[in-house]
């Protein structure tokens, strides 16, 4: 593999860190203060894009940065897997801009400065995870996003936002510190290096020796708890805590940034620390298939309980990064593309479902579903893009749910897992059981109707009065909801069409991923 | 796509073009596009069009040919009808519904592979809901967008295995039966409305909106018996599947109430009959299937566009609550009939020519048991949609005295909950505002009236597009006899035993309780033990980290008290008691050795000062003793060194 040394990787970590100067300087001019994290947005996004010819060639992105001792470097390299996923993430951080823009001040939002700024570092931080060439950086780099991540998810500074906070922090840095970096020294230990590495670096390190399968386990087991930010069950219910965070952040670290962040260690380590020989000798493959087909339904139906939106959004992204785990671990070719493709078919999906719930929270002040009877009629930007995200999600064709729930499909046939493909498909029902009453009750149910149910259990009442009771009530509508801002409604609308023509044209994110189980 | 244009495509553009368009010009396109498909087919010749390629797999579009040519054809024309029923909707999402689902049952129909199939497959099913879901009763809607869900799922996971087996994605014949092609069958099966996985058709068609179901009528299970034509012909279980079919909706058409749910249940039995034809699976035999679902298309919608029309006018549904209509509608009444004799299969209407084919391939291929099931079904269709159902919506019996034409006089208690819900949204107008049907409407059902005649006159128009090679005659004096007999004597049962067969205001419980009941079931087990569940683990990690988080820092402190506290508390005891020895020392000891040595001091100054007495003698005297001294001492310590 043809390695070429170019300090963009470093560059684009430090775009968004040195936005972060002007966005405080301009604390009293807010719209200076956002067109500078629109302009740090875009050139870290052309940056990133203006690696793909290399990486498409084949080719890898080194910049060594300085040694630590000889053996632990801390330097940057940017593959395959790591560029589909800084282009994801980098893509959708200038849309978020926007959309923070308009959220941010529709819902009055305090402290907008250090918002911002925080926005910028974690996305420096997520950078940093994509483009780490070993597993000390990407350590570091993890950290740093699970501390600077703390401000946003407690901004609104109530009780309840302190309260999920501090749920967020025990989960994501408890099992860090705890769990992760013993799996690190202890890899370290065995395998005298920390590089990623195609292959695996703990099948070297046991060239012609017996492999110690206990140990191994054990350090897997490690890694899994240690990368809680991949939410896989029992350790996944720091997300719906998480859920208190203003919706961008929601949108972009809870269902893109973070999330994948854990996700993405996680393929790191299955892929280039152990290696997918060496996960099949050991059968690890097997152990996290089923722990993560638990968590795809069990997430799924938990969703299906919850009235509040953002909850169960929460709960569905839970599902749907098991898909993702799900996938490489399958260990078969096609099984481990629908898992890569998957990062971003969820992304673009999950980013404009969030985005959906702020907006109807900014202009509808509406946080439940219940609440939503007609609402498609008022707001129907908004809850067109939500129906085009939530069908993402299902995985109907051609959406991009579709194109990754093929390759898994696929891939469990290829590994012989045959309840995988129950597990996948009835999924797909449980999404729909959850996400098509949304969209139902927003187009096809009105408020009037509602009321009317309301009304007629309410007081007892045979039907036929209560109709009297819902004409009263629609002729006296409460104060009359239109469509949110461009800001909210334009961004919310590009990531649809994102996930469309990710559906569409899927070609660019699966040679990435066949580059990557190369 | 060179040389051809996919028949979809007038449709889907039609559906991107109609919300932009001006209320008048809408009609132009409604009409103008699903004709200019039509005529389309009929320009192309057959062939293979259309080939994409999407995820390393070849898909190909356009397959034509006659196969999927009749049904394009049928698909078409019923659209422009359809639209022709519905052109005096407001709601555009109504029309773009309609298209998207005419689009893509079309594309069904002409996708060569199984890959295109299913994109059509999945798309007909949530264009269709909507129709549904504007009726108003979105929880039928639901149930029958998830159970079609649960059939594309099945349908994936046979194509994914069928192709995991190393077989072509083309869509042709089945030559063996596995696992994944019982999974595509199952798939296939639920579009068909085959029992016990039929419910969802007759418990969402009659919640569509009044023009919707003449869509819905037409493509969701006529598309399934083209798939199972094409796939699974002369697979012999569906010829006993199709003619159980046959018998089950009729069956519970008897018992039925609703005017559009038995008609709904009549799909069911009428698709039992191709599905009965799929299964035996002679040339004959599929030629009768394919016939039968161009003709019943055609008359089924007729007969829809019948009932719709009565609900739209009289805002009612239930045959109980309906009489004498002659009087009000008599043109719709006299289409209706023409719609009721072709589905009896009675001579010179269209019915006639295409049931007694798949009935005669019954017979050729010695299925007795087939062949007997599917005349009974005859029977009971002739009684229930021909007979029964026009005698207690049109006719005037006791029974429907107080209904009258209008409705507005009607007290609302009578409506139906759906009724009275989808009265208070206005997606189904209900009497009062409706005094006649739109010109549209009956023009409508003039065309598809006409056409039910010409095919029964004419068979040869129909017989000549058939997949196969047609040599079988209909009018021969045995089919004649045959039918006339039989209806002859259906006639007389009926007028017989009248009083028995006049509709019930009941409901039927049919399969569909096993769903709505397993779905509220699962919905409280989900609510119940699994949120209980979730959150024990969503705050365990109170009990396991942060619990014994606590419980050990209560311990450090009580170490940190106790013990280091203790300690240190002891050294500064001691070093305070220490502190109090030393400090009577200096006051006993230090001071009064500094005290004694001042006193001392003083006493030897006052001596010194007495000897001070100023003579010279004095002096002289002690400096000569000093010096004596001195020199003594000298001498002492020389002598003792």
């Amino acid at each position: 593999m043809v390695e070429v040394v170019s300090i963009k990787p470093l560059l684009i970590i430090f775009i968004s860190l040195s936005a972060i100067l002007p966005i405080i300087l301009f604390d009293k001019h807010p719209n200076y203060r956002e067109t500078a994290s629109v302009i740090a947005g875009i050139l870290k996004f052309l940056v990133v894009i203006s690696m793909a010819p290399i990486i498409f060639a084949g080719q890898v992105i080194v910049f060594p940065l300085y040694t630590f001792i000889p053996g632990l470097q801390f330097s940057l390299r940017v593959d395959a897997l790591g560029f589909l996923f800084a282009s994801v993430a980098s893509l959708l951080w200038i849309v978020t801009s926007f959309y923070s823009i308009g959220y941010m001040r529709g819902a009055h939002e305090k402290n907008q400065t250090r918002f911002f700024s925080c926005f910028a570092l974690a996305i420096s931080a997520t950078m940093g995870v994509a483009f780490s060439a070993n597993l000390l950086t990407l350590y570091v780099f993890y950290e740093m996003l699970s501390l600077v991540t703390v401000p946003l998810v407690g901004h609104k500074e109530t009780a309840e936002a302190s309260f999920g906070t501090k749920k967020y922090l025990i989960y994501l840095a408890g099992a860090s510190k705890s769990a992760l970096l013993a799996a690190i020294v202890l890899t370290y230990s065995i395998a005298g290096t920390l590089d990623f590495i195609p292959g695996g670096i703990f099948a070297p390190a046991f060239e012609g020796e017996e492999v110690e399968s206990g140990l191994l386990t054990v350090i897997y087991v490690l890694f899994l708890i240690g990368f809680a930010k991949a939410a896989i069950m029992p350790l996944h219910s720091w997300l719906p805590a998480a859920m208190v965070a203003p919706t961008p952040v929601s949108a972009l670290l809870h269902a893109v940034a973070v999330v994948k962040v854990g996700v993405f260690s996680v393929l790191r380590i299955i892929f280039h620390i152990f290696g997918v020989d060496m996960m099949e000798t050991l059968g690890l493959g097997v152990m996290t298939l089923y722990l993560t087909s638990f968590t795809i339904i069990m997430a799924s139906v938990y969703a299906l309980t919850q009235d509040n939106l953002k909850a169960r959004l929460a709960y569905s992204t839970v599902s749907q990064l098991s898909y993702i785990v799900l996938g490489a671990v399958l260990l078969s070719p096609s099984g481990m593309m629908g898992g890569i493709v998957h990062i971003a078919a969820h992304a673009f999906s999950k980013i404009t479902l969030f985005m959906c719930a702020g907006s109807l929270y900014v202009t509808a002040h509406k946080t439940k579903i219940s609440e939503l009877s007609g609402i498609g009629r008022k707001m129907p930007w908004t809850m067109t893009a939500f129906a085009i995200g939530a069908f993402g999600m299902i995985g109907v064709p051609p959406l991009a749910g579709f194109v990754s729930k093929w390759y898994l499909a696929v891939g469990a046939i290829e590994a012989n897992q045959y309840p995988v493909l129950i597990v996948l498909l009835s999924s797909t029902i449980l999404n729909a059981a959850y996400f098509l009453p949304i969209i139902q009750k927003a187009f096809f149910n009105n408020e009037a109707e509602d009321k009317f149910k309301e009304a007629a259990q309410a007081a007892f009442l045979p039907q036929a009065l209560g109709a009297d009771a819902a004409h009263t009530d629609a002729l006296h509508p409460e104060k009359e909801i239109a469509e949110s801002s461009p800001f909210i409604v334009v961004p919310l609308m590009v990531t649809a069409i994102g996930s469309v023509l990710v559906g569409l044209f899927p070609q660019y994110f699966l040679e990435l991923a066949k580059q990557v189980i190369q | 796509m060179s040389g051809w244009l996919h028949p979809s495509l007038f449709f889907f553009s039609a559906a991107g073009l109609i919300p932009f368009l001006h209320q008048k010009a809408r009609p132009i396109l409604l009409l103008g596009m699903p004709a200019l498909a039509f005529l389309s087919l009929l320009i192309f010749p057959e062939g293979i069009y259309g080939e994409l390629s999407l995820m390393d797999m070849s898909l190909t579009f356009g397959r034509v040919d006659r196969l999927s040519l009749v049904f394009g054809y049928i698909f078409t024309l019923i659209t422009v009808i359809g639209m022709i029923y519905s052109l005096h909707v407001k709601r555009t999402t109504e029309h773009v519904a309609a298209l998207l689902y005419a689009g893509s049952a079309i594309g069904a129909v002409f996708a060569g592979d199984l890959i295109t199939l299913f994109l059509f497959w999945e798309a007909m099913a949530f264009s269709s809901a909507v129709l549904i879901f504007l009726g108003g009763n979105t929880k039928a809607g639901f149930r029958y967008l998830l159970v079609h869900l649960f059939g594309g799922v099945c349908l994936l996971a046979g194509i994914v295995l069928y192709l995991a087996d190393g077989n072509e994605p083309t869509f042709s014949a089945f030559n063996e039966i596995g696992v994944a092609q019982i999974l595509i069958l199952i798939g296939f099966l639920v579009n068909a409305a085959v029992p016990p996985i039929h419910a969802w058709l007759a418990d969402a068609y009659p919640e569509a909106t009044v023009t919707g179901i003449v869509f819905l009528s037409a493509f969701t299970t006529k598309t399934a018996v083209y798939v199972l034509i094409r796939g699974f012909a002369g697979f012999t279980p569906l010829a006993m599947l199709g003619a159980v079919m046959t018998l089950y909706g009729v069956l519970y058409a008897m018992l039925e109430n609703d005017i559009r749910r038995l008609l709904a249940y009549h799909i069911i039995s009428q698709v039992g009959f191709m599905v009965a034809g799929v299964g035996i699976g002679t040339p004959l035999a599929i030629n009768g299937a394919v016939a039968h679902a161009f003709a019943h298309i055609l008359y089924k919608a007729l007969l829809m566009m019948g009932m719709s029309s009565v609900l739209f006018v009289t805002g009612k549904r239930k045959a109980t609550e309906l009489g004498g209509l002659y009087k009000t509608m008599p043109l719709v009444f006299l289409l209706y009939m023409v719609g009721g004799l072709s589905i009896s299969g009675f001579p010179l209407f269209s019915g006639f020519i295409s049931k007694s084919m798949t009935i005669s391939a019954a017979a050729e291929a010695h299925q007795v048991a087939v062949y007997l099931m599917m005349t009974i079904a005859s029977c009971g269709t002739f009684i229930s949609t021909t007979l029964k159902l026009p005698y207690a919506v049109f006719g005037g019996s006791a029974a429907c005295r107080n209904a009258s034409l209008g409705g507005g006089t009607a007290p609302a208690g009578g409506l139906s909950p759906v009724t009275g819900a989808s009265a208070a949204k206005g997606s189904i107008t209900v009497g009062g505002t409706a005094t006649s049907m739109p010109g549209g409407c009956t023009a409508a059902m003039g065309i598809a009236a006409s056409l039910c005649l010409l095919l029964g006159i004419f068979p040869g128009l129909l017989y000549q597009v058939l997949p196969y090679p047609v040599e079988y005659n209909p009018f021969t004096a045995e089919h004649l006899v045959h039918a006339l007999q039989m209806l002859g004597l259906t006639g007389l049962v009926f007028s017989l035993a009248l009083k028995y067969l006049h509709p019930h205001p009941v409901i039927n419980v049919d399969t569909d309780w096993f769903y709505r009941k397993g779905g509220a079931l699962f919905m409280r087990f989900a609510s119940g033990p699994i949120a209980a569940y979730e959150a024990f683990v969503s705050n365990s990690y109170r009990q396991i980290v942060i619990a014994p988080m606590k419980r050990f820092v209560a311990r450090c402190r009580k170490f940190d008290i106790f013990v280091i506290d203790g300690m240190v508390n002891q050294v500064g005891d001691e070093a305070f008691r220490g502190s109090r020895g030393a400090n009577r020392f200096e006051k006993y000891v230090v001071y009064g050795f500094i005290n004694w040595i001042g006193y001392m001091n003083h006493i030897g100054a006052s001596i010194f000062r007495r000897l001070q007495t100023g003579s010279v003698h004095h002096y002289a005297m002690i400096l000569i003793v000093g010096i004596f001294l001195l020199v003594n001492v000298y001498l002492i310590l020389r002598k003792v060194l």
